[in-house]
């Protein structure tokens, strides 16, 4: 009898700790979830490695940015940025950086020299894919005498 | 006789129909990242720039603060001048809409404005000055004797929505801006002259 009785509460009390348990899941799913649609995307940079001094490189991307209609808002020769934005229905900001040596850039995907160029760009807050971020490349590297 | 009439009468429909989608999309803009648009700058933006660097560049802040605009940033390594500038669009976001404003407390299109709402209408919805703005944002970049002008331009209610936002290239813009910096410059040469 007292041994069928204490069973039971062992079942209710086990009973509890799984409702409680089920309860902290799905708070922490819901939790999950929502932060998952606050991130945006990040934008992803891609560069490339160009034989040319970075103070050159830095003004072939500057005359590449200006001659397509992008406004420059920030630039900066001593650091080597650039930050452009062009207003449309969903508007460009492009962020430009240059770097002579040291570490390799993240998404570098030519290697042709020691001076970094690093684009990376949003098109209405969705970051700027390959596709439109090579013809800028090409673009740069024209500039730069560098292509046939 | 009617049918082959019909017939002729449908065959020009298509082909003026084909004729305006097609032009259609030959006379858009190539978008700013394709490899098309790379000139999209026109020739009176782009003009041939001499002489002291850090004079034109002084110049170039003076012309754009001259004409209203607010200096942002310069660079003298890379000749960058970089200025916006906001002017209020009285009634502009009233035209847009035929039931005027439509924000969170104008959002109605029955009755509209000829009926009870007329007084209130005006006074909800922000305080005294809900004029669009309109933003326009100019840099000038000489760079190996090469000065180019770049500008767009943003419309924005006072609550944010986005009325129209368009790349601002005026041919008559950049001619202005031309004279100006090139005044300055000669009158700053014949102030250091004597």
């Amino acid at each position: 009898m007292s041994h069928r009785e204490l069973t039971t509460q062992r079942d209710v009390i086990n009973r509890q700790f799984g409702v409680r348990r089920i309860a902290w899941l799905g708070l922490l799913i819901g939790v999950l979830s929502l932060t998952g649609c606050a991130v945006t995307p990040q934008a992803q940079p891609r560069s490339i490695a160009v034989q040319a001094t970075a103070d050159d490189t830095l003004k072939a991307t500057l005359a590449m940015l200006a001659e397509r209609g992008f406004v420059i808002r920030h630039g900066d020769g001593d650091l080597g940025q650039i930050d452009a934005v062009l207003a449309s229905r969903s508007g460009y900001e492009m962020h430009a950086q240059v770097t002579s040596g040291g570490e390799r850039p993240p998404g570098l995907v030519l290697q042709n020299g020691d001076t970094y160029l690093t684009l990376s760009g949003r098109r209405g807050g969705h970051p700027l894919e390959a596709v439109e971020l090579d013809p800028l490349f090409i673009d740069v590297q024209t500039r730069l005498g560098l292509l046939p | 006789m009617n049918d082959r009439r019909y017939r002729f009468g449908r065959w020009l429909a298509v082909c003026i129909g084909l004729g305006v989608l097609s032009g259609c999309q030959s006379l858009a803009a190539p978008a700013p990242t394709s490899s098309a648009g790379g000139n999209v700058l026109p020739s009176a933006c782009r003009w041939p720039a001499d002489g002291d660097p850090l004079e034109r560049l002084r110049a170039t802040r003076d012309a754009l603060e001259s004409q209203g605009y607010e200096i942002l940033d310069t660079d003298a390594t890379l000749g960058l001048v970089s200025a916006e500038r906001k002017t209020s669009q009285p009634g502009l976001g009233a035209v847009n809409s035929p039931f005027g404003r439509t924000g969170f407390w104008g959002g109605f299109g029955l009755g509209g404005r000829h009926g009870y709402s007329l007084g209130m209408f005006q006074n909800f919805g922000g305080g005294y000055n809900t004029d669009p703005v309109q933003i326009e944002r100019v840099s000038v970049v000489t760079l190996d004797a090469t000065t180019r002008v770049d500008r767009d331009s943003v419309v924005v209610d006072y609550n944010g929505y986005l009325i129209d936002a368009r790349s601002y290239n005026q041919p008559s813009f950049c001619q202005q801006l031309h004279q100006d910096i090139e005044s300055g410059l000669n009158q700053s040469n014949a102030g250091a002259a004597p």
